[in-house]
């Protein structure tokens, strides 16, 4: 039973990659052993999550 | 670091027990006063637990473990719990993980006044206050290992992994909060400016502690912990902001640029973490809340003092 579950738009956490590529085919170095991928594709810092998919759930509410 | 200043009859009887070997033989007095200042009441606890975290230059490590310290420990600690569970049964905040921290999303926000107004030395007087906790950043969490299960242990350990440098030293977060501290040409020597703590920064530090120290509160602790891990990296980008706006040092701004990204991996570890922990139970779920709101609650009291300071200076 999962009481906090992950927002739809939220991150994937994804581990054990040496590097993130972007449909572009840009290529980025993770640098820690677990990292969270950005899905609501309004992070300012692609291909990592920097929290903004929540800013855009609470507009979403207002 | 030496024992800090003390800042009424219970913190003076603590340290003096501490500092004198020949009062450590009398004992403690017997009828400290209950009805006690605040401020006075966090240090004598924040003395307490952090003789299980550093200790003190001028206290021998047995006092760790001293039974007339543990007593009034428990007896410090009873009443902070009776406290804050009435308070949460008191609050009139949502019950769930989510809509609880959601529902502080306009509470008093050190961050969002740094990014805005704050000057060069309103960011150090924070960061002086935050040195409290950040420079033992998730020690406190890590009491709390050999009391899970391997399932929460196996992830929770993924996340201290990162907390702790990620196997480099250079990157343990402790580390980078001591560069910050220096770049912003403060002094980074752990408890350097406990003297200059708030009875709310060290409110924010014996919270952790009491509720990662005493096995019985582990829920509570990672709840608490869940709440940090899941306000932060929208905050970080704040702090972020305002450093850059008032041209401080890289190495300061590196700290909070990290927790953006380290904090948004966490924070969804965390969630599976609380949630293997109680496998959906709901008094065991209660707690996780409970901790949340002692987290939350805390820190948006301690921002609220803080900028109410800051506005009368």
């Amino acid at each position: 039973m999962t009481r906090r579950p992950m927002p739809l738009d939220g991150p994937r956490i994804v581990r054990g990659v040496g590097f993130v590529v972007d449909p572009d085919g840009e290529a980025t170095k993770a640098e820690r052993p677990a990292v969270a991928v950005c899905r609501c594709d309004a992070s300012a810092r692609k291909p990592w999550c920097d929290g903004t998919h929540k800013l855009l759930a609470r507009r979403a509410k207002d | 670091m030496k024992l800090p200043s003390p800042r009424g009859p219970l913190s003076r009887a603590v340290v003096d027990y501490l500092r004198d070997p020949e009062a450590r033989a009398i004992g403690l007095p017997a009828d400290l006063p209950t009805d006690l200042d605040t401020e006075d009441r966090e240090l004598a606890l924040w003395v307490m637990y952090e003789l299980f975290y550093r200790g003190f230059d001028d206290v021998d490590d047995d006092a760790e473990w001293d039974p007339a310290l543990l007593a009034l420990r428990n007896r410090l600690e009873a009443e902070t719990e009776t406290r804050l569970r009435q308070e949460w049964a008191a609050s009139d905040r949502p019950r769930s993980f989510e809509d609880l921290i959601e529902s502080y999303s306009d509470a008093p926000s050190t961050a969002a006044f740094v990014r805005r107004q704050a000057t060069a030395d309103d960011v150090r007087d924070v960061l002086k206050q935050m040195s409290v906790y950040h420079l033992k950043e998730s020690d406190p969490q890590a009491f709390l290992v050999p009391r899970l299960e391997s399932a929460p242990k196996a992830l929770f350990m993924e996340l201290q992994f990162d907390e702790f440098g990620d196997g480099d030293p250079e990157r343990v977060h402790t580390v980078l909060f001591a560069s910050a501290m220096r770049a912003a040409g403060l002094d980074d020597t752990y408890g350097a400016y406990v003297d200059d703590a708030t009875a709310e920064t060290l409110a924010i530090s014996n919270a952790m502690s009491m509720l990662c120290l005493r096995r019985r509160l582990r829920f509570a602790g990672m709840g608490h912990f869940a709440a940090f891990e899941a306000t932060s990296s929208l905050p970080c980008k704040d702090w972020v902001r305002g450093l850059t706006r008032l041209g401080f040092d890289e190495d300061v701004i590196r700290y909070f640029d990290e927790h953006v990204e380290a904090d948004a991996v966490h924070e969804q570890l965390v969630r599976t973490v609380c949630d293997r922990m109680t496998g959906g139970d709901p008094a065991l779920e209660d707690e996780i809340v409970f901790g949340a709101f002692v987290c939350m609650e805390l820190e948006s009291r301690s921002a609220a003092a803080h900028l109410a300071d800051e506005a009368a200076a």
